[in-house]
């Protein structure tokens, strides 16, 4: 369903050439949890970047079921992630000054959904990640693991296939850490295409495949 | 369009201060544009209308000490002739035109005209403020109202350009009366035209007399004279021939009242391309010639900053300096406004990188800077045009073209804020702020933006 060909990401640092990745070419599959390991700077970060089109790769192509997406205009590549992808973050980024229904209902009125509508889906996945009745509150007020549901939530209501995660249980306690990983598995086994950055290898061992990053390059699958 | 605007409003609240600070700081920035293109427009109006008129010309008032004389130095019949042979010396002058202009109010009967035509009405509560009984030389009394009024020459109006918007302006005939029971013409300021049309009859008490008066002009609005230093707008005036009274010739009074009508014609006002210590050399012949002996009978008061009349200098130097002021005032404002704006972009980075994360393209956050500043700066034009009223009074915005300075201000502060928050946020992926605050130190070199 989604694949790297031969995906090369290339910087300047001052005169010098920096190679984030360096001829990447992997593949996720619908329902498949990936999980993306490896040291701080090795790349994993860019990798998902390039997979949400949040970044061009220098080189190679990023395909989805069959289509170039980095041939796209900037527009539609917008398009890609905003109909596809959903992301997720280490630190949650929740909007502080909206309750956790505002912020889940976020994306839908970003595309202009229709209120009846829009409220059936914030409430069908606020319901799915067992944050209905914390609906009302705002983000300080809930722990770090009802946070990232809420993100997760946000994440999910555009009914995006690809869910990037990059660190989700960074912040999080090995409980509510472990929570979490089970809520992403629980979303690949939907059917969804799970990519997961994390350097903790406890989560790591849940998904369905490993990919370890050094310097850029594929050294495991 | 709802998002946007909800999206706004919600940052209204979330930034409460800040936006009220950039309101404030627009509001001086617009208003002192708006002040600059009044000035400029202001200048450039009176410039072409009495440029041409004023050029290089210096005006001189003439001050007369006769009058603090004792009254027995001055009604002598002897010095008559000298004060009538000094007056046709100056009025005939060829090296100066000589105006004779004269502030002086005077009492109409039954006014029903505008408040603000009365004399000082700015420290009266209302017109019966001024108003009160006079009785006129049969016992004839009549409730009189004290107004605004200005004795002038037979060239006054044809010097300044002056035109009637009705009727007709002072004949020579307007300027001696013969017959005790002849009505004085007189000339209406626009003010008026309400209330008052040529062809009505008035009774009006002034220095020496009651008579009877008819309308027989209206002056078009904004015109304008030069005395005491400053342009004076008669709107608001009665304007009254100074016309010689021949009637009271024979009586006892004759001396005095002639001597004092003709103090009062020769303190008029001298224009001239000449220097002030030429036209005293000038004065100073023309009152030797005409017999005087008083010493320091008459000299002239270089209108100094008061009364030194350049037209050009004056103006220009009072536009530069206020232009100059509203020019550093608009310097700071924009500072200010661009710090401002800066530190509530900076504050809301993270905002913009999560609405990009969700799905907001740089289009919609666009549209939301720019509806955000238009919205505070048009709110902020308005007041600054509210503002600009209550300074300036109430201005013909599009005669001075102060609506256009106001509409580019408001067009220049809204673009202000725009440009510099797009240049903050766009320079690198949104993304990056996000990543940041999570202290993700795989973030490598910054990429281009979204």
């Amino acid at each position: 369903m989604l694949t790297l060909d031969n995906v090369t990401k290339r910087y300047k640092s001052g005169r010098q050439e920096v190679y984030a990745l360096k001829n990447i070419s992997l593949s996720a599959e619908k329902g498949e949890f990936l999980a993306v390991i490896g040291k701080s700077g090795c790349g994993k970060s860019t990798l998902l970047h390039i997979i949400s089109g949040l970044a061009a790769p220098t080189s190679g192509s990023l395909l989805y079921e069959g289509e170039d997406i980095t041939a796209r205009t900037r527009e539609g590549i917008l398009r890609f992630r905003a109909e596809h992808v959903g992301i997720i973050l280490q630190n949650f980024s929740l909007l502080n000054d909206r309750t956790v229904y505002a912020n889940v209902e976020l994306p839908l009125k970003i595309r202009g959904t229709e209120k009846a509508r829009r409220e059936k889906l914030v409430r069908e996945y606020l319901g799915r990640m067992d944050m209905l009745e914390y609906a009302g509150r705002y983000p300080k007020q809930l722990s770090g693991g009802q946070q990232q549901r809420a993100a997760i939530a946000r994440a999910l209501v555009c009914d995006a296939d690809i869910l990037l995660a990059d660190e989700p249980t960074g912040s999080l306690d090995g409980e509510n850490a472990m929570q979490i990983i089970n809520i992403l598995r629980g979303i690949a086994d939907s059917g969804r295409t799970v990519v997961m950055v994390t350097h903790d290898m406890e989560a790591a061992a849940k998904c369905d495949r490993r990919i370890r990053l050094d310097r850029g390059e594929v050294v495991l699958k | 369009m709802k998002m946007i605007l909800s999206e706004i409003k919600i940052g209204w609240k979330r930034d409460f201060r800040l936006v009220l600070m950039l309101l404030g700081l627009s509001i001086v920035g617009i208003f002192c544009v708006g002040t600059a293109c009044h000035l400029l427009f202001a200048t450039e109006y009176q410039t072409e209308k009495y440029g041409e008129v004023y050029e290089e010309i210096q005006f001189y008032s003439i001050r007369d000490s006769l009058l603090s004389k004792a009254p027995g130095e001055v009604n002598t019949e002897e010095n008559t002739p000298k004060f009538r042979k000094f007056l046709n010396l100056i009025l005939e002058s060829e090296y100066f035109e000589y105006l004779m202009m004269y502030d002086q109010p005077v009492y109409v009967d039954n006014y029903r005209g505008k408040f603000n035509n009365v004399d000082l009405y700015e420290y009266r509560k209302d017109i019966s403020d001024a108003t009160q009984d006079i009785k006129d030389n049969n016992g004839v009394v009549r409730k009189s109202t004290c107004v605004n009024a200005f004795w002038i020459g037979d060239n006054v109006i044809d010097y300044f350009g002056l035109r009637l918007g009705d009727g007709r302006q002072f004949a020579e005939d307007d300027f001696v009366l013969k017959n005790p029971d002849d009505p004085i013409s007189v000339i209406l300021g626009a003010n008026y035209a309400e209330d008052y049309k040529v062809g009505d009859e008035i009774f009006i008490s002034f220095v020496f007399a009651e008579r009877p008066a008819k309308v027989v002009g209206l002056l078009e609005e904004g015109s304008n004279i030069y005395y005491g230093s400053r342009f004076r707008n008669l709107d608001n005036y009665l304007i009254m021939p100074m016309f010689m009274n021949d009637t009271y010739e024979g009586q006892e009074i004759y001396n005095f009242y002639v001597n004092h009508m003709y103090v009062l014609r020769n303190e008029g006002t001298v224009a001239t391309k000449l220097s002030i210590q030429d036209v005293e050399e000038i004065l100073d012949s023309y009152s030797k010639e005409a017999g005087f002996e008083l010493q320091n009978a008459y000299y002239i008061e270089e209108a100094a900053m008061a009364e030194k009349i350049n037209f050009d200098y004056g103006i220009e130097v009072v536009s530069f300096l206020v232009s100059a002021i509203a020019a550093a005032a608009l310097a700071a404002a924009f500072l200010f406004v661009g710090v401002c704006t800066a530190n509530r972009t900076k504050k809301n980075r993270r905002y913009f990188a999560v609405l990009a994360m969700n799905g907001c393209g740089k289009g919609q956050i666009c549209s939301i800077l720019l509806l955000d500043a238009a919205v505070i700066e048009l709110l902020a034009g308005l007041l600054a045009g509210g503002l600009f009223t209550a300074v300036f009074g109430t201005v013909s915005l599009w005669g001075t073209g102060v609506l256009w300075g106001l509409l580019l201000g408001t067009a220049f502060f809204t673009a202000l804020p725009c440009a510099v928050t797009m240049i903050l946020l766009f320079r690198s992926d949104l993304i990056y702020y996000l990543k940041e605050e999570a202290g993700d130190a795989d973030i490598g070199q910054r990429d281009e933006a979204i």
